[in-house]
């Protein structure tokens, strides 16, 4: 099975992920990603400030970006 | 003259009891060494074996249909597995799963369901016993719902390294995955986050702590509250 990696960029502070995880396909490897996003987004607290985003970034093996998530804070005044 | 079996003083009900409820019980008691992962019991199951863990942890698990599982509770040496079979047969409405090589007296359910019945004593502590396992799922159901993946994970590794009385933990990221009832990639990304703040360290899945005082600073306070319950209701049940 193909390896992913899922890398965060939380407030510009990135956590690589080195070992990955195997899935299925690119399907089973999104489904992973958008259910962790859901519980890590689910603990940002009122420190998040506008301007600063949260992404996670799915790569495969050969370190080819497969899927972008991203949570954006603005301020639109 | 019959030898009387040595007390195992390690599980702390049992030394609790006094000598002669004690050996009521003692001749029915066998020690036997768990393997981590094990599984004693899964939901639906009658409860065919009393366990009072001597050392190590005992998770009990919530089992959904589709195979997601999450830990609502946990028992070591300060507790019982079971108690209820004490009373009547039992059917078990979660999975019992050994955390970490655990050593546990265990018991016929009917060979204690004979003893329990001869003791008022006895009787008390299955049906108090209940009030343990109680409060604890309360602040455990509080504290999936509420709190974030980090502090959660923080609090289950203080509660291990207590229960392994060690510390160094032996986890895989997808035994953690299902004892928080998150996704693999949570674990890795607040275990990483963890490890790059020199809290813990994280390789070939297991987990030495290197800063126990910050793994207490970012632990919920639930990890508090469940020690402090634990205490008051351990107090509680040896007056039983």
């Amino acid at each position: 099975m193909p390896r992913y990696f899922f890398h965060l960029n939380r407030h510009d502070k990135p956590v690589l992920d080195i070992n990955g995880l195997t899935f299925l396909d690119h399907q089973a490897a999104w489904e992973e990603a958008t259910m962790a996003c859901g519980e890590m987004i689910r603990t940002i607290d009122g420190q998040l400030q506008p301007g600063e985003s949260w992404e996670m970034e799915v790569t495969d093996e050969a370190g080819k970006l497969i899927y972008r998530l991203r949570f954006i804070a603005e301020s639109c005044e | 003259m019959q030898s009387i079996p040595t007390r195992s003083l390690d599980n702390r009900l049992l030394s609790a009891l006094p000598r002669a409820q004690y050996n009521l019980l003692a001749p029915h008691l066998a020690t036997v060494s768990l393997l981590s992962g094990a599984v004693l019991s899964e939901p639906g199951d009658e409860v065919d074996h009393v366990y009072f863990p001597n050392s190590g942890m005992l998770s009990l698990l919530a089992v959904m249909r589709d195979g997601k599982a999450i830990e609502t509770g946990t028992v070591g040496r300060e507790g019982v597995v079971g108690a209820m079979a004490g009373l009547r047969p039992y059917k078990s409405f979660v999975r019992v799963l050994v955390q970490m090589p655990t050593r546990v007296s265990k018991i016929a359910s009917h060979s204690f369901r004979t003893v329990v019945a001869t003791s008022e004593q006895l009787r008390n502590l299955c049906i108090e016993y209940n009030e343990v396992l109680l409060s604890q799922a309360r602040v455990i159901a509080a504290c999936n719902a509420l709190h974030s993946v980090e502090a959660r994970l923080c609090r289950w590794l203080l509660q291990s390294e207590d229960r392994a009385n060690s510390d160094r933990v032996a986890l895989t990221q997808e035994f953690l995955a299902e004892m928080l009832g998150v996704r693999r990639t949570s674990v890795t990304a607040v275990a990483k986050t963890l490890h790059d703040q020199g809290v813990i360290n994280y390789s070939h899945g297991v987990i030495h702590i290197l800063d126990r005082h910050k793994l207490e600073q970012m632990s919920c306070e639930c990890y508090q509250a469940l020690l402090d319950q634990s205490a008051m209701l351990e107090s509680i049940l040896s007056q039983v």
